[in-house]
């Protein structure tokens, strides 16, 4: 991916920090590492292209990102 | 769209909006680039028209902000008009956070913190202010706790601050504000740069409207190739510091007024076939900008020499 500058209308369109898939990465994986390099909470990216793509498929409330809560075990 | 005439004799007159490195310019920015290098707070007041957007524009796109696909982002200046639509806080900081690029929907208390990681992690030298004449008290609250936290650990971040506003007279915005006895506004002063707090920059002298004509005559010399401007300077410069375009009597002149009466001219002169301008074509666009500027046109009928456009359907 090329840089990006101020001039460059893609300024508007991107996140703060971009970043790169890495080769063969997994897909949640790539938008956890946005939300980290972005210093959003986890699940944030996910949440936003869900919202901007209309990924109705998902359903209302997908955990395909972060482990459920309810999961979890008790002493974790 | 209504073609005036069917078939043209020349080209349409074309004008020229590249960026001129005017004396007003390199005041302005020479004064925020001197802001962003020393790290120190400024209003920097100029009256309207001066080009003050132009250079903050300039200025920007040439900090050499970028977003790099490793996941770095350098953004040494971050530059926003002041909101127009909402006085309280959350408008400024969604005016800041969009000038970063996209953000996801993020609630206001969230918004707050991760702008202070955001401009931290763009490594933001100095912000600055367009129109900061619009700029509420929560706005300039919200702005200080901003830089504060940036200076406070883990950022220990100094970024310069400027406040650019349009002012007239004597009256330069928040000097009073700033003067108030109210804990914020002392804060908020003692910030300001020690030697430069409050400053005005000044239009152009008659000499460097001298300049701004050569430099015009170097644009359009392939359009009227026997332009010779610089001989109407003084003229040029006594028109634009009637009272009228210079109501603070200041004696300089705004771009935006030399810019409008120049282009004017040569359009003017352009259109009906000539190589140079002459002094009636500049005294009569002088004459509309300084005694028939409130003047109200009346538009009606329908251009009588033109007939509507038929085109052939299918």
């Amino acid at each position: 991916m090329e840089a990006i500058a101020l001039h460059d209308p893609a300024w508007q369109n991107t996140f703060l920090h971009r970043i790169e898939p890495l080769s063969d990465e997994w897909f949640p994986g790539l938008l956890l590492r946005c939300d980290e390099a972005n210093h959003w909470s986890s699940g944030t990216t996910f949440r936003y292209l869900r919202q901007q793509a209309k990924l109705e498929r998902f359903g209302p409330r997908p955990q395909l990102i972060v482990v459920p809560a309810e999961t979890w075990p008790n002493d974790a | 769209m209504i073609e005036h005439s069917s078939e043209r004799r020349f080209p349409a007159f074309t004008i020229h909006k590249d960026f001129i490195e005017t004396a007003f310019e390199q005041r302005f920015q020479g004064l925020l680039q001197y802001a962003w290098h020393h790290r120190t707070w400024h209003v920097v007041a100029a009256v309207p028209g001066s080009g003050k957007s132009l250079g903050i524009h300039d200025l920007v796109l040439h900090s050499g902000a970028c977003k790099y696909s490793t996941g770095m982002t350098h953004l040494p200046i971050l530059a926003i008009r002041a909101p127009k639509n909402g006085a309280r806080e959350q408008a400024l900081g969604m005016a800041l956070s969009a000038a970063l690029g996209v953000t996801p929907n993020l609630t206001w208390y969230a918004r707050r913190s991760w702008l202070v990681q955001a401009v931290a992690s763009a490594q933001v030298e100095c912000i600055i202010i367009d129109d900061a004449q619009d700029l509420e008290l929560a706005h300039l609250a919200f702005l200080k706790e901003l830089t504060d936290n940036l200076t406070a650990p883990p950022y220990e971040r100094h970024v310069s601050l400027c406040l650019v506003t349009a002012h007239s007279g004597n009256i330069i915005p928040f000097k009073e504000v700033f003067a108030r006895p109210d804990t914020l506004w002392r804060q908020f002063r003692r910030r300001l740069d020690t030697e430069r707090p409050f400053c005005v920059v000044l239009g152009h002298t008659l000499e460097e409207v001298s300049n701004i004509l050569t430099t015009f005559e170097d644009l359009y010399h392939s359009q009227l190739p026997d332009l010779h401007l610089r001989c109407w300077a003084k003229s040029i410069y006594t028109w634009l510091t009637q009272p009228t375009l210079d109501p603070d009597a200041t004696g300089r002149v705004t771009m935006d007024h030399l810019t409008r009466l120049i282009t004017s001219a040569l359009h003017r002169a352009y259109e009906q076939g000539a190589t140079d301008i002459n002094a009636t074509m500049l005294q009569e666009i002088a004459d509309m900008m300084i005694l028939r500027r409130n003047e109200i046109t009346p538009i009606d009928g329908i251009p009588s020499q033109v007939g509507f456009p038929v085109r052939e359907v299918g």
